[in-house]
């Protein structure tokens, strides 16, 4: 195991992501007024984001396998690439689809009261969000993973740090788009 | 190994719902003690940024661990040198990393609006990052084993169940450290 190469390659994209960690944080402060206005969107705020990143970093390791086992060898449109983004749509619709109700089932042993307007608004915002990062994220796992193996990175020593980190700030700014447009439409 | 997204989404889709569902449980748990975070503001700094790393060394283990146990480079074998050396590796690199980010975080005592002192919040940074950090490693490791030995893709299993327990570990190791330094 090559010890210096993953320290070189791991590291920067650590504190790149402590960086872009603090710029996320300020694109919530600018969210303030539409978290207010909608009830229980705060509390699936974090599940929507970690999601984005789980389902793009189990990508981003997918693809690293496939690389490292030599599937990729005609590059990364073949049946391989194409069968993961499939896959990755797939569950991103899926899981953006059940958070609303998430949210319903654990309020209802909660003394916490959400509308059906909130609950149907949330779910609009859920699922677009989840679906129009979901896409953006997938094109960026081929960015990473295809620059990568052109500059002879190991996928796996960044594709993980780089897609959550990205993911975070993208998903944050794509959602704040959806709730200030739903809320602006619909109210 | 070949890639159907049907498997994958069968794979993943019933432990990504469980995920989800833990992710916003925790989402009502935190707004729970949502008066407690706010008494130190640093907190609210922290917490996102000691669950980003802790998740992203779990995520870059994850994935090197399972395209090696992929490649059959390593064996699915706790006691293989290769395999703990890279778990030492992802340790040493998480350890280095909080202890920069607890000297950097330390510095923002500086500001008036910050009640804790300088050592206050680097003992906070290096305990709370290095409980994380061991934890995680491990966490990671046993799960990249445990589902290549039932038969599952580890790329859609490790990731997923590693960020989701590091999202909980981290806010509850620095919750203990903030009551261990400042009570």
């Amino acid at each position: 195991m090559d010890r210096k190469r993953v320290v070189k390659e791991t590291l920067p994209m650590l504190f790149l992501c402590v960086l872009a960690g603090t710029l996320a944080g300020t694109v919530l402060t600018f969210m303030e007024e539409v978290l207010e206005n909608i009830t229980g969107l705060i509390i699936i705020v974090p599940a929507i984001i970690d999601m984005r990143g789980n389902i793009s970093s189990a990508l981003g390791s997918r693809l690293g396998s496939a690389f490292h086992l030599g599937l990729l060898h005609q590059g990364l449109t073949s049946k391989v690439g194409k069968e993961n983004v499939k896959g990755s749509l797939a569950l991103s619709f899926f899981t953006s689809a059940l958070f609303p109700f998430f949210l319903l089932l654990i309020s209802l042993f909660l003394p916490f009261q959400i509308g059906l307007n909130d609950l149907g608004i949330i779910f609009l915002i859920s699922v677009f969000t989840g679906v129009t990062a979901g896409f953006m994220l997938i094109i960026l796992t081929f960015l990473i993973v295809g620059a990568s193996m052109k500059f002879n990175i190991d996928p796996d020593n960044v594709s993980g740090p780089l897609l959550t980190t990205a993911g975070d700030v993208l998903t944050l700014a794509v959602m704040f788009g959806y709730a200030t447009l739903f809320w602006g439409v619909l109210f | 190994m070949s890639y159907n997204w049907k498997e994958i989404f069968r794979e993943s889709a019933p432990l990504l719902a469980l995920m989800g569902f833990i992710g916003v449980a925790g989402g009502f748990f935190l707004e729970g003690i949502e008066d407690e975070l706010l008494e130190f503001t640093v907190l609210l700094f922290l917490i996102p940024i000691i669950n980003d790393v802790g998740g992203n060394l779990g995520a870059v283990l994850g994935a090197r661990l399972c395209s090696a146990l992929h490649t059959g480079k390593i064996p699915s074998d706790f006691k293989d040198k290769e395999f703990q050396e890279n778990v030492w590796v992802m340790m040493g690199l998480g350890l280095f990393v909080f202890f920069i980010f607890g000297l950097g975080m330390g510095i923002v005592s500086f500001l008036p609006f910050i009640e804790l002192t300088f050592t206050q919040i680097f003992t906070i940074v290096i305990g709370a990052g290095f409980i994380t950090t061991f934890l995680i490693s491990l966490i990671t490791a046993l799960v990249s084993l445990w589902s290549f030995k039932k038969g599952l893709d580890p790329d859609n299993i490790v990731i997923p169940v590693e960020t989701t327990l590091c999202d909980f570990i981290g806010v509850v190791t620095l919750a203990m450290m903030v009551i261990l330094v400042v009570r």
